[in-house]
Parts: structure tokens; sequence; C-alpha cells
């Protein structure tokens, strides 16, 4: 076991390699650089100074060096932990990315045990009573709740509830809270808002994980085990739920892998149109600003995630299916 | 005992009977056919590719005619009983002015006067190109100034939202159609190329593949949409964001394929070496895709979905489609602002045609995926 | 067939499948009995409704299909009364049911290695059946299994108690599947073509396996095949299926010698027989197996019938008539009534 995951992580290196190479590109691909967005930038408050410093600002973050020898310095810089300043917020990235984490995760970890805690046992309900009624509705819903991209819902729920209380729930704390020290009444107002994000995401969310636990239990009562364990005279709950729900929690183990890189990358744009302090907006803010450093240090932390989750839930499966064996 | 003769072995009955041998492709169109949900959706469809394909006769206005007299204006729907209570046909609208509250600084729209404006059908007006071609300005319906029919209200430019709906259908629903055949072309590719070469290059390929499937699509749309220079115009944008979109799907494609190229080889090795001779094209054409062709087909119709879905993000982002050109999601984009949109509510009237596309995409999707499932009754 | 001898009477037994897109009338009026300590062999091609009325008899059938009518009159319990108990109108989730499936009434399936759970080991699979039917512990019931695996004749038991089904080869994981189906010592065995799935030599040895054990706990067994070979070896007493139906029922010596059904006689002539002149060809049964939604009207075997008797068969359906010899026949040829009342003449065969 100990030398499978030794050697899965050595594997792990050249595509780690390559993500980093895929990442870097990707935030030198676009024309221009942030010296350039930042005159830009400038120059739309009608500061025109900031032209003078072009060359000075980027000799200053190095951007005048060619783009293999940034690759390089960055990767070096990289591997001993150093991830670069934001040109933004002058501050190490990592520091920025850290600050915005408690949030995110806090949103998307309440959001992931919502989703599951909910979508697999009504997936389980619909794949056992199929073409009931309410599978049909519940399959209807699901249909309609995969259709909705979330953050319209966040949207939605917004408007909704501004028209009906008058209060417009963007953000995480209102601005009384928003520098206070944390208290009773910021935790109350924090909960305010945490509810609208996590509502929506918990909608897609389960619509998804439904659907997946339905198709899977369904595939798995086709299955001719399971008529063999009813004529063994096993009851139907012990059917289902020790063999054939076990067998199809399966393929979501495998997905799994992907959740540990979702929990910092799902929601993108309800964190822009909620105005919330994670990491998805800042990175969004960092595409579109060319913080190259920032940008490419959460790009490449995602790629990360799914190389770790991929392996976790490779161990998970390995110990949950033993017709898989880890040499 | 050990004779092992069994009675499955009959010969195809003659005429008898009505039965007749269905080929695979009849098959899956009847399960598919039994589908309801898979009817619905291809009917939904059918009619919105209609309304882009004649946006030109759907839309009462041009997308870019500014109504200076009426921005931000809610829906207005033809109405066929006046304000005496009276029955009329053909529906009609009352032309409509402004007033600004001065303390609220909000915008009301009252009707002026009782005058009736009915809705002229198969009426001339603005003149347009017919599928971008015939010149033409019959529209379906219109009304006579100074009356307006905003049946979707407009936005603060005061620009008729249903028709900039009814056009941006032309983007938003070939944007994905575009992605899906960009990546299939991509992903057969390499897939059939990395399936016959194997080795290094087919090594690096999987890899590269194992990361791009379980990638978040969102990010990396993000990042792949800021590198097309900002420079480029409205079109070239457009082929531009299909190209975005369908690089990140083609991995499970080339997949699929891939895994046909290797199942072929190995299934009869001296078959296939007879079949060398033929020419590889022969067995790609004549046996590969063929057999592939039901798993590639229910892969790309469920990823339309998730493209428009991409389209839709990006635009509303501010990094997809660009004026002049208009879509669904760059048509939400004006409702990213939480005041806006409180105030014009009407303006998330478009993302019911995204959620109605997608969801009608989906049922396709499943339609197709259950008529093709071999094991499926 | 005095009644004490009867273990299982199954009559008119009508299963359908209610699919969207019309009724599969999947097992359409099977009548048989099963004798205590006998081998009742099913026959006939595929699809004709086998696995179905053994399903139906352990109530495994799932919805969209239903038993429409029908007894299966189960004789093995020893009620107050004697009386039988009917099957088909139990509940199939109720506990009465759940205790006669594999307490008293076992199957085995034709592929051994899917009928096993993959995620858990044979034994506890093993252990599992045998604790719900018999109020054991643990370790008592890990012993029975271990000694179970043993007498399907597993090699090293105890290994192959803490195995899963994917280590172990076909063969094995149909002993294994034995082994479930009579831990608890059931009356009646119901094998749904237990060695389709086998290779010759493999397929010899399960069937002398399975032979052996209905002698030692004297169950009765329900042996279905599509394999006349494999049925002349096992069976006491033959029906033979087609479409749903049983056409004939006759105990095995009178199958092969003097079939009367012609689809029956269709069979034999598909299969090479000692003793036949080496020139003579081997015939198929001509025709194939309509589809059970197309089921042509009148006798469902006229289309491929060599003596069918046109005005006659194409028309009306033949009852199941009782010949000497305690057999039956579905065939208007040996209905005297019939071919008076219709005065049809007969097709030459
Ligand atoms: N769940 C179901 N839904 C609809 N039709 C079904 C279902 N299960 C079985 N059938 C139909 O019932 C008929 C009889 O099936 P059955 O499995 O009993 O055949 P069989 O005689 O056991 O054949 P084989 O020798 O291939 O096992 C088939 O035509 C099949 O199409
Ligand atoms: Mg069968």
């Amino acid at each position: 076991m100990i030398k499978y995951i030794v050697t899965r992580t050595i594997a792990m290196i050249p595509t780690f390699l390559l993500l980093t190479v895929f990442g870097f590109l990707l935030i030198e691909l676009p024309p221009g650089d942030y010296v350039t967005s930042y005159i830009r930038a400038q120059a739309a408050q009608g500061n025109t100074s900031a032209a003078d410093q072009e060359a000075s600002m980027r000799a200053q973050y190095g951007l005048d060096q060619p783009i293999v020898v940034r690759y390089g310095l960055w990767l070096s810089r990289f591997v001993r932990g150093d991830f670069g300043d934001s040109f933004e917020f002058r501050r190490p990235a990592t520091e920025i990315i850290g600050s915005r984490l408690g949030v995110t995760l806090t949103i998307s970890i309440c959001a992931f045990l919502i989703s599951w805690g909910i979508g697999i046992p009504l997936g389980i309900y619909s794949a056992t009573h199929q073409y009931s009624r309410t599978d049909n509705f519940l399959t209807t819903v699901t249909f309609v709740g995969l259709g909705i991209p979330d953050f319209l819902l966040g949207l939605l729920l917004l408007v909704t509830v501004w028209m009906l209380t008058g209060e417009v729930l963007t953000g995480m704390n209102s601005s009384a809270y928003a520098s206070a020290p944390w208290s009773v009444g910021k935790v109350l107002d924090f909960l305010k808002h945490l509810w609208i994000p996590v509502t929506a995401v918990v909608i897609t969310g389960t619509a998804w994980i439904m659907r997946v636990m339905r198709g899977n239990l369904l595939d798995q009562l086709g299955r001719p085990y399971v008529t063999a364990l009813r004529a063994r005279g096993l009851p139907e709950r012990v059917v289902i739920y020790k063999h054939a729900v076990r067998n199809a929690l399966h393929p979501l183990v495998m997905s799994l892998g992907q959740t540990l890189a979702w929990l910092i990358s799902g929601f993108t744009i309800i964190s822009l149109v909620l105005d919330l302090p994670t990491v998805q907006s800042i990175y969004l803010r960092a595409m579109l600003q060319q913080d190259v450093y920032l940008g490419g240090t959460i790009l490449i932390l995602i790629g990360v995630l799914i190389l770790i989750g991929t392996l976790l839930a490779d161990i998970l499966l390995a110990w949950l299916d033993p017709r898989i064996r880890l040499y | 005992m050990n004779e092992t003769l069994t009675l499955d072995a009959a010969a195809p009955i003659e005429a008898e009977g009505k039965i007749t041998v269905l080929s695979v492709r009849q098959l899956m169109w009847m399960r598919f056919k039994r589908n309801r949900l898979a009817v619905i959706g291809a009917v939904m469809l059918t009619m919105f590719y209609l309304m882009a394909l004649f946006a030109g006769f759907l839309a009462p206005y041009d997308p870019r005619t500014t109504h200076a007299e009426h921005p931000a204006a809610p829906p207005q729907l033809p109405r066929i009983v006046d304000q005496e209570g009276n029955f009329h046909w053909p529906p009609f609208v009352y032309a409509t002015a402004s007033k600004v509250d001065q303390k609220t600084f909000r915008r009301s729209y009252q009707p002026i006067g009782d005058t009736r404006y009915p809705l002229r059908f198969f009426a001339a007006a603005e003149p347009y190109r017919l599928f971008g071609l015939i010149p033409t300005d019959i529209h379906l319906f219109h009304v006579d100034e100074p009356a307006k029919v905003f049946l979707m209200g407009t936005d603060r430019n005061g620009r008729d939202m249903f028709s900039r709906v009814v056009y941006g259908a032309q983007v938003s629903l070939t944007v994905g159609l575009l992605g899906v055949t960009v990546s299939l072309i991509i992903g057969t590719l390499l897939g059939i190329v990395s399936g016959f070469l194997g080795g290094l290059f087919d090594n690096v390929t999987q890899r590269f593949i194992d990361i791009l499937i379980v990638f978040p699509l969102i990010p990396l749309w993000l990042a792949l949409a800021t590198t097309i220079p900002p420079t480029w115009n409205s079109v070239q944008r457009f082929f531009a964001i299909s190209l975005v979109l369908s690089l990140v799907t083609w991995g499970a494609l080339a997949r699929q394929v891939r895994g046909s190229v290797l199942a072929l080889r190995e299934t009869d090795y001296v078959q296939a070496a007879r079949y060398a001779n033929a020419g590889v094209w022969h067995i790609i054409t004549r046996h590969l895709l063929p057999n592939t062709m039901s798993h590639v087909l229910v892969i790309a119709t469920l990823a339309i979905p998730a493209m428009i879905l991409g389209e839709t993000a990006l635009s509303f982002l501010g990094l997809g489609i660009q004026p002049p050109m208009t879509s669904w999601g760059l048509l939400l984009n004006e409702a990213q602002q939480t005041r806006v949109l409180l105030q014009q509510p009407w303006l998330l009237l478009p993302a019911v045609f995204v959620i109605v596309a997608i969801i009608a995409f989906n049922f396709i999707g499943d339609g197709i995926r259950d008529a093709a499932d071999p094991f499926s009754k | 067939m005095a009644e004490s001898e009867l273990l299982l009477e199954v009559r008119n037994l009508k299963t359908h499948f209610f699919a969207e897109e019309g009724i599969v009338r999947a097992v359409d009026g099977v009548d048989f009995t099963v004798a205590r300590g006998k081998t009742l062999g099913v026959l006939g091609e595929s699809g004709c409704g086998k696995s179905v009325t053994g399903f139906s008899i352990l109530r495994l059938v799932q919805p969209p299909g239903r038993i429409v009518a029908g007894e299966i009159l189960y004789h093995g319990l020893h009620g107050a009364d004697n009386r039988a108990l009917d099957l088909a109108r139990c509940s199939p989730t109720s506990s009465q049911m759940q205790s006669i499936r594999g307490g008293e009434i076992a199957m085995i399936f034709q592929e051994a290695r899917t009928s096993l759970d993959p995620v858990y080991t044979v034994g506890s699979q093993l252990i599992e059946a045998i604790k719900y039917h018999q109020s054991l512990r643990q370790e008592q019931a890990k012993a029975w299994g271990v000694e179970m695996l043993r007498r399907v004749g597993l090699p090293d038991p105890e290994a192959t108690f803490n195995k899963y089904p994917h280590q172990l080869s076909g063969g094995m994981c149909q002993r294994v599947m034995i082994a479930i189906a009579l831990s608890c010592q059931p009356k009646l065995l119901i094998a749904d073509e237990p060695t389709t799935a086998l290779d010759v030599t493999t397929e010899a040895q399960v069937l002398r396996l399975i032979k052996d054990l209905q002698e030692e706990l004297g169950m009765s067994m329900i042996f279905i095949t599509h394999n006349l070979g494999v049925v002349a070896e096992m069976a006491d007493e033959i029906v033979v299926m087609y479409l749903g139906k049983v056409v004939e029922q006759t105990d095995v010596k009178a199958l092969f010698e003097d079939a009367r059904h012609p689809y029956t006689q269709a069979l034999l002539r598909s299969v090479p027989q000692i003793g036949k002149k080496s020139g003579e060809r081997l015939q198929t049964v001509p025709g194939s197996v309509p589809h059970p939604q197309n089921i042509p009207a009148g006798c469902p075997f006229h289309p491929r019938c060599p003596s069918r008797m046109p005005g006659l068969c194409d028309r009306k359906e033949p009852a199941l008539l009782p010949l000497s010899g305690n057999r039956l026949v579905r065939c208007f040829l040996y209905d005297e009534d019939a071919l008076k009342g219709a005065n049809v003449h007969v097709a030459n065969t």
C-alpha cells in the first residue's frame, strides 16, 4: 500500500510539470501583461503619468525577461514554496488565497455535505420507486435543477429576499460587521448571508448527485446478483442497502476525487455575482487583470488538488472494492 | 450427454408474421421516439432553432435599435380587453410614456390617451435580411408609432429585449453546436491517432486527458477566454469562444474513440492485420466509426448543454460574445448588477431561454443514451 | 399420482410484462407438477419463458412484470390442516415469502459469477443466507458454511470461504452458488440453466454434483435447460415449453421414444442420435421463435408446424389434453372432437 502511494506520487511529477507549463502558458498567453492592464486602468482614471513608469515596472516585476526564463524562475521558486506576489495587492499570493480559504471552504463544504446528504437518499428513493409519481416528480426537478445555472439561482434568491425583506444580502457580512471582530452577532449575520450561495449551489449539486445515484442504483438493481440475493430470502432492505447501494456508491467515490478541487473552484460565478470574498472571485479578478502569479497559483492549486483527489479516491476505492488491487 | 447442440440454432423466419429485421439505427430511432421527454426536448429545440433561423421575421424591431423614449420599459403584453372592458380583435396596445418619480428616481410607464394601436400581422417595418440573405421588411407582428410592442420590456438603452433574445438565439444556440463539432473533430482524430500509434504519444495524450477530463470547466474556460485578443471583432470572437468551449471537452471523446480503436485491434488481431492491407482509412470508416458512433453521439449531445452554459457564463462575465453581436449570456450581463436587477427584473427573462434550451438538450441527450444502450430493453 | 407425493403444482400460470411498447406474455398458461424427490425438466428454446416461470414461483418477477392468473400450490409446509400454500397469492415482500425463498425453495442461476455480489466474500454471502433462515450464532453459521463449501467439492474450503467471487473460476462460483442454495436444506431446487456458462468437463462435474446432492438431501428439483442431452441426464419428468405455454408433459423415456407434439418431434430431430443412419441429415426446427409480443393467433406453433391444419390451427387454441400414460399434449392432432368438428384434412407430414 505504502509502496503504491509512493509510486503513484512519483508518477504524478511529470503530470504536475505538464500542469505547471500549461498553467503558466495560459497566464502568459493573453496579449499584454499586468503592466499593460495596470496602465490602461490608470489611464481610464485620468492618470497618464503611469505610462512613464512602464519600463521600470516591467523590470521590477521581472516581466522584461524571456518567457522561458520567467517560467524557470517561477517554477524554481514554486518548488521552494514561494508562489510569488500578487501584482495588484503586493502581497504573497499564498497569503491572499489563505485569507479567503475560510469563507470558501465554509460555503463549499456546507454545500457539499448538504447536497450529498439530500441527493443520495433521494436518488435511492427514486431508483427503488422507479416510474412512481414521486420518481417522475424528482426526475423532472432534477432536469430543471441541472438546467438552471447556479449563478442565476443565486441572483434569483437575492432578488426574492430583497423583495420580501428589503435587504440586499451580497457579500458575507453586512457593512456593520465587516471589520468588526467575531462575535455572536457577527456569526448570525454571517449565517444570514451564507445560506444564499449555499442554497444556490446545493440545488444544482443535489440534482446532479441524485441523477447519478439513481442511474447507478438502477443499474445495480438490474444485475443478476440482486435477483439471486432476493432468491435467497434476504429482506428487501438488506438487498438494497447492504448490497445494491454499496455497489452503486463506487462511481461516486471516484467523483470524490474531483470534489477536492471543486471545493475551491466550484460556484466561481456565484462568487462574483454575490460579491463573495472567496478564492474563486479573486481568481476571476486575477485572470481579468493578468495578475500572473496569483491567477497561476490558484490554477495550479486546483490542478494539484485534482491530482491529490484522484489519488485519494483511488486508494479509497481500492479499500472499498475488493476487485481493485493496488500494487 | 456430451453433445452440445442446443435449440438456439434455428434458421431465420421467412416472411411469416410481421417480423422485420430492424437496423440498429431504426431500432435506436424507435426507442428514442418512445421516450416522451426526449421527444418533448426535440420539439422544443426545433422551435428554438426555427426562432433563430427566422429571427428577423419574428422580432418586431432590430435588436440594435434604441427607443430613446422608452428606456427600461417593463414588459407589455398586447391586450384584447380595453379599459372599458370591451373585447377587441386583433390584440392591441396603448401608447405609453414614462415618468420619473422625483423622490425615488424610479421610472414608471403610463398609457397616454385611450387610442388603441392594434397589432398588425405580416406588417412591413424595419428592413432586414432573412437568413442573412434575402432583403425584406415583413415582420410577424408590429404596431404603428408612437405605440411600441415590447413583449419582454427594454433594457436601459431602450432596446427591445424580445428582439434581442430572438437574435441572441442565433449565437447562443450555434456556439454549442460549433464547439461540439470542433471537439468531435479533435477528439476523433486524436483518439484514432493515439489508438493506432500507441507508445509515447499515446501516453502523453492520455496523461493530458486525465487532467483535462477532471479539471473544473469554468476556471479553465475563464483562463482560455482571457487569451482572446481584445482587438478581435465580434465575429472573430464568436469563433474563438466556440474554440475555447470545445478545447475543454474533446478529452472524453478522444478517450471513447481510442478505446474503440484498441478494442478493434484486440478483438481479432488476425482480422485487423488483414484489414490493414485494405487500408487504415477503410478500417476507420467501415468498422471503427460505425461502432463507436452511438457513444460519441451521446457524449457530444450531453456536452452541448455544458457548452451553452459555458457561453452564458463567459458572456455574462463579459469575457464571451461582444456587442454588436448578442447572445443570451450577454443579455444577462446587464442583469449582473443587483441594483439594476432589482429595478428591472425582466432583464432576467433571457435566463428562461437558456434554461429551457439546456433542459431540452439534456432530455435529448438522455433519450439518445437510453436508445443507444444495447442492454436496455 | 397420490396427493401426498406432490410438492409443487403449477396451474395455468400466466406472467405478463406490461412494457410501454405492449404486453409481453412471457408465461401464458403453464401447468406442471413436481413430485417429491423427483426432477422435472423444463425444456424450451431461448425466450420461451423458462426463467420467468422459475422467477414466478419464487415471486421474483419485478415490475412491469406481474402474475396475472394461475396458482402455484406448494405442498411442502406442514400446516395444521396440511393444506397447500398458493404462492401466487402471497405478497412478494411478505415475511412468509421471504422464509420460503432460500428456506423451502432455492434457486441457482445461469451466470454464477454475476449472481454473486462482487464486493463481499463468498463466505459472508453464504453466512448471510444461513443466518436469515436458521437461528445460528456467527461461529456455528461459519462452521456450517465451511462444511457446505466442502460438500460441494471445493478444494480448501476455509480459504475459499474468504475469497471474493472474482478470485474464483466460473465452475467454482457455481459450486459456491449451489452451496448457498442448499445451505438451508430446501425441499425444492430450481436450477435455471446452471451449466450453460461452463465448459463441457466442468459442466459434467457440476451436473454430477447436483444429482448427488439431490439424492443425499432427498429434495425435488426443477431443472431448466435448452439442452436435450442435459435434460435426458437429469430429469424424471419433462415439460416442453413453447412461447410461454407448456406444449407437452411426459416422463423422460416416453419423450425420447415417442414424442407427440410436433414441436417436440422437431426438437428431437435436431439432435444427433446414436443408431441413426449416418447419412441422415440433422434438421433444425424450421423458422424461429416469434417475439412474445407478436404471438400468432391460434396455436402459437402453427406457422412453423409441419402438420398444421389450416382452418383449425390458425383459428383456435388447443387445450392441454391428457393422453394415456400420464402425459399431456397441447395439439389438435390428438383432439378427436376438434378434428371431427372442424372437418379438416391433415397436411401431409
Ligand atoms: N423485465 C422484462 N420486461 C419485459 N419482457 C421480459 C422481461 N423479462 C423477460 N421478458 C420476456 O419474457 C420472455 C421470456 O424470457 P425468459 O427469460 O423466461 O426466457 P428463457 O426461456 O429463460 O430464455 P433463455 O433460454 O434465453 O434463458 C422473453 O421474450 C423476454 O423478452
Ligand atoms: Mg433463462
